[in-house]
């Protein structure tokens, strides 16, 4: 097949026909290859190993500390985590474990080379499947050997009926439509044969399931490749900050507010908030947990809140370079001293200043309520300049004038933009039709063979599909019920 | 209403309390009276006679009404907590673990009358009151909803599903422990191995739909409250895997005909996922240090 494409195309180089040698050459291994990739994919066995392979990982996952998203798209930072975090808890087992990628598991190879064999192998089997699911949706062949009749996981047999068969086969097809059967018969002069079913269309449900997994990582990667998700995006009250990632927008938050229960708990969290669009206003309202705002498919989630410092910087001239909220976002110090820092580049300078609060909780010999220390830097890591700034008094350093101007709260969001999120719940939807299709309605199958015995009367003789199912056998029992009756009515009027 | 409702939970746990000791008795009469019976056998062929009609767990109808008791009182003990705080049962480990025992007793009387034997209700109940017991260890105070929680119907709906997905799945324990005692069918006063499995396998048919629903309905509920539908948080990972265990006992069975011991075992497994997902708070608190 694939020389007589090659040689059709007239190419009568030695070249041509060298490298037609070749292909012919490697067709039969790829050919054998591909078959036996099919071969593995398509085994159950393979199947239940893939299985257990995730699931140990992810229990490895689970027990085992994992690196937050932030820090693993950080060398640097995931090394220094690595050493810091990890290493005082786990010692000499870091390294290995580092080396396997199990501090990062659901995104190392070994988790997303067995997740692809798995969308791989559901594939594969769902395709390998169709012919039996085929010829069982066609329905099985009508007439069968004797022998068949009494295999099945359920059986039952009428005998000495003291009917014709054909009498007990329009019984028989009475119930059997009555129970909302599709019956298929072939008659002769030694009997009937009848092949009867139900719900066979249920059956396709395990394609919408197994289609549906495939979905499920569709739309997780799409997700992830095309979307994107800040996980800290702050905004202290009264500024303006930019969402980036190309989205043109932007979120000013107007105040924040924290309520609390009477016992205690946190009760409440809203952001009052404003969005732009390429600087014009497009949306306002209110963010809270549980209530997203939505624009254009970024959706913005209330998070976390935190104390933020108002600054002023102004330059030896007195003229203003920086006027905004600066959020403390995260903590930094040694135990029990965790200070709330934060940092802003002062313009046109090239400084960074870094900003940190008191430590919450105890009396912090560093940093006393009402102030802020400032630590400005100028792209070593030593600073040029240190001090505390006390609120509403200026003070000179690095050659400018800073001002702690008054203590306010900034706000926490995430923000995302997930377009396989669509895929996600179709998936979801059709998952559980699949499932209840499936499980709820399960294919039922009945064989019938009917016959007269010279002298004795008419017997009948009803199967089940093998394989033993609770539905099979239960709904058997009442069908058997069923015709038990119609058969011993039909009897006593002949 | 607290106070009614703690009284309604009393009388449950008492119920329950009462139950086993019935359900349990009841084990112990059959197991002398078989003895009995057998022994009498070897001496006497007409003292088997009354093995033939003799009903085993027929009259296990005490431990039943006791069952059916505690599972109204904890019904009602729910239904006034729910009308009190305005919200369903998932606010915290007290309340997640009463809803655990309602559908663990539910399921066992839905099991009973359904098979007519009441011998997997005497695993399944132990398991109802270990539930009850440790919420009775605990505070039962009802705190206030954090805001993440303010999420009623959502998180309603993933607690109902979750009490019958993990209820039935006790009955599928249940019935694998029977199972593994009873393989060669040598207990007379059991009802067969072939009846055991079914229930087994009949559970997980009921059970995993449900349990589906208790991961897409997290799932749904994480998304709207943090925008992340699916974090590999460690509570929804062991869910997860619970999950995979039950879809892995279908398909071992549709497809690898498992039956029997391999089968029960899996189930076991199941259960003790459940288990350890529903204590789960527990062992991974420590873990989650970096944040
Ligand atoms: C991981 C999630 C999966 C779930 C929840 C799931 C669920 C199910 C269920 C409930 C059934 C029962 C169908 C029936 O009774 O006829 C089933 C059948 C089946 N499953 Fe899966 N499955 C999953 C993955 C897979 C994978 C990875 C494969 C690929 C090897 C697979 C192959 C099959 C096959 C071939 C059947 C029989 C279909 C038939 O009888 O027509 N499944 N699955």
């Amino acid at each position: 097949m694939e020389g007589k494409t090659l040689t059709t195309e007239g190419a009568k180089t030695a070249a041509a026909r060298r490298s037609a040698g070749l292909a012919r050459q490697w067709a039969r291994p790829i050919r054998r290859l591909f078959r036996s990739a099919w071969r593995v994919c398509g085994s159950v066995r393979v199947t239940v190993v893939l299985i257990l392979v995730l699931i140990g990982l992810s229990l490895v996952g689970t027990l085992l500390i994992q690196v937050p998203g932030e820090v693993a798209a950080d060398r640097a930072e995931y090394a220094w985590w690595l050493q810091n975090v990890v290493r005082p808890k786990l010692g000499l087992f870091t390294t290995p474990l580092a080396f396997l990628g199990f501090f990062d598991v659901f995104h190392s190879l070994w988790f997303l080379g067995a997740g692809a064999l798995l969308m791989a192998s559901i594939m594969v089997c769902s395709i390998n499947r169709w012919k039996a699911l085929r010829s069982a949706l066609d329905g099985s062949r009508v007439k069968l050997a004797d022998g068949f009749y009494e295999g099945g996981s359920s059986r039952a047999q009428f005998s000495d009926l003291a009917m014709s068969a054909h009498e007990a086969e329009g019984v028989t097809r009475g119930v059997l439509a009555r129970r909302r059967y599709r019956v298929r018969r072939e008659g002769g002069a030694d009997g009937f044969w009848i092949a009867a079913d139900k719900n066979r269309h249920f059956r396709l449900g395990t394609y919408l399931h197994h289609g549906s997994i495939v979905l499920f990582v569709l739309g997780f990667l799409v997700g992830s490749y095309f979307g994107f998700r800040s996980q800290s995006f702050m905004v202290p009250e009264g500024s303006v900050r930019e969402v980036g990632y190309g989205s043109g927008l932007s979120l000013e938050l107007e105040s924040f507010v924290d309520e609390y229960w009477p016992e205690g708990p946190p009760k409440d969290f809203r952001s009052q908030v404003i969005l732009y669009e390429n600087g014009a206003e497009v949306k306002r309202g209110v963010l809270r947990v549980n209530h997203p705002m939505s624009y254009n498919g970024v959706r913005f989630y209330q998070s976390f809140f935190g104390q933020a410092a108002v600054l002023e910087v102004r330059d030896s001239s007195g003229k203003l370079l920086f006027n905004d909220g600066v959020a403390l976002g995260w903590l930094s110090g040694q135990e029990p001293y965790k200070r709330p820092t934060g940092m802003f580049s002062v313009p046109v300078t090239g400084l960074t200043a870094y900003v940190v609060g008191p430590a919450k909780g105890y009396s912090d010999p560093m940093v006393q309520p009402g102030q802020v220390l400032m630590e400005v830097y100028s792209g070593s890591s030593k600073p040029v300049a240190v001090g505390a700034l006390q609120q509403g008094v200026p003070k000179k350093m690095a050659g400018l004038e800073f001002t702690f101007v008054r203590e306010r709260q900034f706000s926490g969001f995430q923000v995302s933009r997930d377009p396989g999120n669509a895929l996600i719940w179709t998936a979801s939807s059709l998952f559980v039709l699949g499932v209840g299709m499936v499980f709820y309605f399960p294919h039922q199958q009945i064989w019938v063979r009917g016959w007269t015995e010279p002298g004795k009367g008419t017997r009948l003789r009803v199967r089940t599909a093998s394989g033993r199912q609770v539905a099979t056998a239960r709904e058997f029992e009442t069908l058997v019920e069923d015709l038990d009756r119609e058969l011993a009515r039909a009897v006593k009027k002949v | 209403m607290v106070k009614m409702e703690s009284f309604f939970f009393m009388a449950a746990l008492l119920s329950t309390g009462l139950s086993v000791l019935f359900y349990l008795w009841q084990v112990a009469a059959l197991r002398w009276h078989r003895a009995v019976l057998v022994a009498g056998a070897a001496s006497d062929a007409a003292s088997t006679v009354p093995a033939a009609g003799y009903r085993p767990w027929g009259s296990g109808r005490f431990a039943a009404m006791m069952a059916v008791n505690g599972l109204l009182f904890l019904s009602l003990s729910i239904i006034g907590r729910g009308v009190a705080t305005g919200h369903g049962p998932f606010s915290n480990m007290y309340e997640f673990s009463v809803a655990l025992a309602w559908g663990v007793i539910a399921a066992t009387l839905y099991f009973q009358w359904h098979y007519r034997t009441a011998a997997v209700s005497a695993v399944a109940m132990p398991v109802a009151l270990a539930f009850l017991v440790y919420a009775y260890t605990l505070p039962s105070r009802p705190l206030p909803l954090v805001p993440a929680l303010q999420q009623s119907l959502l998180l309603t709906l993933h607690v109902a599903v979750a009490m019958i997905a993990y209820g039935v799945f006790a009955i599928g324990f249940g019935s694998a422990v029977l199972y593994l005692a009873q393989r060669r069918g040598s207990i007379p006063w059991l009802p067969s191995p072939a009846v055991l499995d079914d229930m087994g396998y009949r559970s997980v048919i009921i059970g995993f739909p449900f349990m589906t629903l208790v991961l897409l309905l997290g799932a749904l509920w994480a998304d709207v409250a943090w925008g992340r539908y699916w974090s590999w948080d460690p509570k929804e990972t062991s869910t997860l895997v619970t999950w995979l265990l039950y879809g892995g006992y279908v398909h071992a069975r549709v497809l690898r005909g498992w039956r029997g011991s391999r089968s029960a075992v899996l189930l076991i497994l199941g259960f003790a996922a459940v288990v350890f997902t529903y204590m789960g708070n527990y062992f991974f608190s420590g873990l989650h240090a970096y944040k």
